[in-house]
Order: C-alpha cells, then structure tokens, then sequence
C-alpha cells in the first residue's frame, strides 16, 4: 500500500480555519469521517489520546499527526491531510507551533508501513511540512508527495 | 545484534515511524540490530537493550531509564543516528 492509497485527494483539504489544537484533530478527522475511513467516534479517540499523553503526535516541527487504534472505530487504512490558515499550539515545546495536521487511521498493523515509511522520506526532506503549508490545493500537497518520494 | 524497541502510547503511528528511522539509522552506522515497535503497555516482559520514544513517556519508562532514548523530531535520520551512537558508546555496545 502506497502513501497515495492512504492520502487520497479528497482527503486533503489546504487553508483551514481552526481557533485550537482540537479544532485542527476535527477539521482533520472530519475529512475521514466523510470518506467512510472512519466511524465519527474514531474522531473523538484522537483527542483523548492527546489529553491522555500529551501532545507527542507533533512529530516534527510544524507537524501534528493524530491517530488512534483500529478498535476505536477504523473502516479502511487512511491519512487525510489539512493545512492551517493560521498555526496552532498543541503544547509540545519544541515541535510548536502546528501548521499542518494528518490524521492516521490504520486497519492493521502490516498494511500501512510502506505508506508511513514513504512518509517517512518525504518528511526527510525538513522543507516539506513548509511546502505543504503553502500548497494552494490537493494536487499541489500531492505533487509535493511525488517529488520527495 | 543490538534489540531495540521504539515506544509510543499505542505503538502504532509514532512508534512505527521512529522504527522505520531507527532501521535506517542502524544501516547508516553498519549496526546489526532488530527494531520492534511497542506501547507502553505492551513492553512489560520483553527483553531489550534500549528504547526508543518520546519525552511524554519518560515517567512511565521510568523503570528503563538507564536504557532509553529520546527523539524530539521522528524524521530527522541524522540526529537520530547521532543519539543512538552517543547511547551505544555509553552502554559500550558498540566500540
């Protein structure tokens, strides 16, 4: 499975307006719920894994990847991208402030890791999450994808 | 052969990331090593040299601390390499 499977185009969604942390898990898990990739509920598990662990999902600088376990209500193996019209603290001191927010939903453990290690890569290149925030549309945030991959 | 642990609360999204990092680390650096990716549940009872995770984890991996490792960005395979060979050296698992 490709990182392309998982980010499908209506999964992305550029120059979103959210006030917190929470707004920006919504906006993100929102796309997912739409797509049928997740159950609503699997939306409200991201945000109690952050208000149960803290803010360890902002993975790099700039950078949020919510997630939560396929029990909590996981249809098909997703990650849906939005970009934030203005940044977002999440609390984490040296990754803050956010301004790009993938929500990951994983039906099982094997599936997704050739898509998350091609994220890996892409993420490599420190420029990315930079290019991603000033991406105009979908197409633009995937072309970015294909170059660094 | 190096056994390692990458560790977030659910064991599946940053946790496999650092895995995957950690793998290319250790191929970087020539180290025969086996990454596993846990949470912080599932590690009771498994054996292990060192652990990978983040800082919100460091009280409850307080038991292990004298064999944990912190990353701050999952994507920077430099520094990831450069903690984990400063660590190898510590625990002289490397020469």
């Amino acid at each position: 499975m490709k990182l392309t499977d998982l980010l499908r185009p209506n999964l992305i969604e550029v120059n979103v307006h959210v006030k917190d942390w929470q707004e920006a898990v919504r906006a993100a898990g929102r796309l997912l719920v739409e797509d049928g990739a997740v159950e609503p509920r699997f939306v409200d598990a991201m945000i109690e894994v952050v208000k149960e662990f803290g803010p360890y999902i902002v993975l790099a600088p700039g950078f949020a990847m919510p997630h939560a376990k396929a029990e909590a209500g996981c249809i098909k193996s997703s990650l849906s991208l939005i970009t934030l019209a203005e940044p977002v603290e999440f609390g984490n001191p040296e990754n803050d402030p956010v301004y790009v927010v993938a929500a990951l939903t994983a039906a099982d453990h094997g599936a997704h890791i050739e898509a998350l290690s091609q994220l890996a890569d892409v993420l490599a290149n420190d420029e990315v999450v930079g290019l991603w925030a000033k991406a105009k549309d979908a197409d633009e945030i995937l072309k970015i994808v294909e170059e660094n991959s | 052969m190096i056994k390692i642990f990458t560790v977030c609360p659910q064991g599946l999204g940053s946790s496999l990331i650092a895995k995957i990092n950690v793998e290319k680390a250790l191929t970087k650096m020539g180290v025969e090593g086996e990454v596993e990716t846990a949470g912080v549940t599932s590690i009771t009872g498994q054996t292990f040299d060192l652990i990978v995770t983040v800082p919100e984890m460091a009280d409850s991996l307080e038991r292990y601390k004298d064999r944990l490792v912190f990353v701050t960005n999952f994507f920077k395979r430099d520094e990831i390499a450069d903690t984990l060979e400063a660590k190898f050296r510590e625990m002289g698992l490397v020469e």
